[in-house]
């Protein structure tokens, strides 16, 4: 992974430096709120609504034991035991006090870590597929371009005050894990014809108010003018980004209006300008740096170990437990003998993405014995150990096991992305934890998971869509009817190579409906589905809306 | 100053206020004036001697121009407050109206990790 230089260290640490002066003004009174207020956002810090709510940026989801241990430590000194996990693979912490944030800030920034860019209208942490280093059909590993990129945007003057928010997200797959057709740019590594590594870029996806999948503005963008094409993209938008409407400002609103391909035309002409700069253009890396980066991602020191492994194949015939979450949680690896193991942070009852100080310790001594000392996040609000050995995923997950991380829900219905909702978040018009637990509850046989098969449900409590419910094979967004809780479920997204928006199926459900619809949509699909293979998502398209909305409803009423 | 800006609406037409997070609420009937502490982010409400309390059956209840005079009032108190806004309450000063479940969670807390529930001094 990346480790820090002097200037970053010199960096965070000034930026710590300032925000704690800047709490101290408040605090005296030399800063109204309406000043204070986006130098805390610019340094992560919101206010929701019963406190503080801290978000740690995790660079493109990967960290090391040390950062976990320090993360642990701070929920448990400064907050109330737990941090959460973001569906941008970031931290947070819902409860710390105003005066304390500094001194997590300056405990964090030890670890190499920071809040910055994790709010506000820049560029924010740029995401990836939680398998970057192990799946075995990358081009390269995707966190090399994901770090040239926060390097790049990181303090970017000219885009701190874009009209909106901007998320990119990059995939060194085919099969998308990283979602990258719902952000403001996705990028996908490819190999042109004759080998050579560069880009397809998409531009304009997103979901809240107005969901919209990304448009291909390049089949091909050679891996050495990504920076002078990035930059091009963010200044049209900046320029000609709205600015008058807060619901109009992200750049899926500037391409539909102007027009993908009058949209294609202005960024290629900026680009041109760069390009006309100079050799490799005026922002591009030279190579000699590129390769500096892409040496902190060089493959740990894996053993050559034979494709197979006794112990494992042993520990799966006698331990049904073990099988069945080897079956959900654990991923092939590029290299022979090891595997990927993701650890769901989905027990039943937990708030999604939520990790005690003890499991977060827990998940690091694990790593630094079996995993290579690498843990990631994932926008699934999960974590994976990207590497470990096949003879020692037995002890990995008797370990888990003890701390009751090992429950096998991997893209089962019950591992659920939901969004924080009523239950902390300002925004709000519904709860979302709560009814990711009952459908939990109510799904809670593993077995009967493990027969419905791969099923994503993902909940916002409000339009702004943070609980990605556009994207789920099941969506249920939460709506205020005159102040009660009403869900919308929408039916058929997905969020990987094969993107789509949800359907809205019908008018909102109370809260006593809407475990139940969910339940009668999959009884439904399990009696139509043409084999166990054919997942709800294939049935689904396969059969349309009409006969789930007819489900839906008929006892609905 | 304009004379546009100097004069007062009518106390008949009642002044649309922020109720919390982005709804927009009247300001008719029963109110409580409530807030995020300065230091702790925790909930708090004005009470009659211009001071914060967390326990609501301490909070002055007001209504109509009175509510916008305590309102204004808490509002200039930065050193502790941010974001001081009117939400409705009954008469026994329980959430009420639209924004009833979001002040309700407030005042509670998250109806989740129930271990978090707010306590209040002396309730
Ligand atoms: S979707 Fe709405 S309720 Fe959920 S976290 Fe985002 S803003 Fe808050």
């Amino acid at each position: 992974m990346y480790f820090y230089d002097d200037i970053d260290r010199a960096m965070v640490k000034d930026r710590v430096a300032e925000f704690r002066g800047q709490v101290g003004r408040r605090i005296s009174g030399a800063l109204t709120e309406d000043e204070f207020k986006p130098l805390r956002l610019m340094n992560g810090l919101y206010l929701q609504l019963h406190a503080y709510m801290l978000r740690v940026a995790v660079p493109y989801g990967t960290l090391n034991p040390n950062q976990l241990r320090v993360l642990a430590s701070v929920a448990r000194d400064y907050d109330k035991g737990y941090a959460h996990v973001s569906t941008r693979q970031n931290f947070q912490y819902n409860w710390p006090k105003l005066q304390d944030v500094p001194d997590i800030l300056d405990r964090l920034a030890d670890a190499e870590m920071h809040a910055i860019q994790t709010s506000g209208n820049c560029i924010r942490n740029t995401t990836t597929d939680a398998f970057a280093g192990a799946a075995a059909d990358e081009v390269e590993d995707p966190r090399i371009t994901c770090e040239v990129i926060r390097q790049w945007s990181t303090f970017h003057p000219e885009f701190t005050f874009l009209p909106r928010k901007f998320k990119i997200a990059v995939s060194a797959t085919e099969h998308d894990r990283a979602a990258i057709q719902v952000h403001d740019i996705g990028l996908q590594l490819v190999r042109n014809a004759q080998g050579e590594p560069g880009y397809k870029v998409l531009v304009g996806g997103g979901q809240g108010r107005t969901p919209m999948i990304g448009e291909w503005v390049r089949d091909f963008l050679p891996q050495a003018e990504l920076l002078s094409y990035l930059e091009a993209i963010l200044r049209v938008y900046n320029l000609r980004g709205r600015r008058d409407n807060l619901y109009k400002a992200r750049i899926k609103i500037l391409v539909s209006e102007m027009g993908l391909d009058a949209f294609r035309d202005a960024v290629e002409e900026e680009f041109a300008h760069f390009r006309a700069l100079g050799p490799g253009g005026s922002v591009d890396l030279p190579a000699a740096q590129r390769q500096q980066i892409a040496a902190f991602f060089t493959p740990p020191d894996f053993e050559a170990l034979s494709a197979d492994s006794l112990a494992f194949e042993r520990a799966k015939a006698d331990d049904a437990a073990f099988a069945a979450w080897v079956r959900t949680n654990v991923h092939a690896h590029k290299q022979p003998g090891y595997a990927s193991a993701t650890i769901t942070l989905k027990a039943d009852g937990i708030a999604p993405g939520d990790i005690t100080d003890v499991q977060l310790e827990a998940v690091a001594d694990i790593a630094e014995h079996y995993g290579m000392s690498d843990i990631r996040t994932t926008h699934e609000q999960n974590m994976v150990l990207p590497h470990v050995k096949l003879d020692d995923l037995y002890a990995v997950w008797k370990a888990l096991a003890e701390d009751e991380l090992a429950t096998a829900n991997h893209g089962l219905i019950s591992d659920i992305i939901a969004c924080p909702g009523l239950d902390y978040c300002n925004l709000a018009n519904t709860r979302s934890i709560p009814v990711a637990n009952r459908i939990q509850e109510r799904f809670t046989n593993l077995e009967r998971q493990a027969t419905i098969g791969e099923l994503k449900i993902k909940i916002s409590g409000c339009i702004n869509a943070c609980g990605h419910h556009h994207v789920g094979h099941i969506g249920i967004l939460g709506v205020d009817k005159k102040g009660e809780e009403f869900y919308q479920l929408t039916l058929g997204g997905s969020a990987d190579q094969h993107t789509s928006i949800g359907e809205i199926v019908g008018r909102g459900l109370s809260t006593d409906q809407v475990v139940d619809a969910v339940e009668r949509v999959v009884e439904l699909y399990l009696s139509l589905r043409t084999s166990e293979d054919e997942r709800f998502i294939d049935a689904y398209r396969r059969l349309g809306a009409q006969p789930f909305k007819e489900a839906l409803y008929e006892q609905a009423a | 100053m304009s004379q546009t800006l100097q004069t007062q609406p009518a106390p008949s037409a009642p002044a649309k206020i922020a109720t919390g997070g982005v709804k927009k609420g009247r300001n008719e009937g029963a109110k409580v004036i409530t807030a995020n502490h300065l230091f702790s982010g925790g909930v708090v409400y004005w009470t009659e001697d211009g001071s914060w309390t967390e326990d609501l059956s301490e909070a002055i209840i007001v209504e109509g121009d009175a509510a916008l005079v305590e309102l204004a009032r808490a509002k200039a108190d930065e050193a502790n407050s941010v974001g001081p806004y009117l939400m409705d309450v009954s008469e026994q000063a329980a959430p009420a109206g639209r924004a009833r479940l979001r002040e309700t969670i407030r005042h509670d807390g998250p109806t989740i990790h129930p271990q978090f529930a707010r306590r209040v001094v002396g309730a």
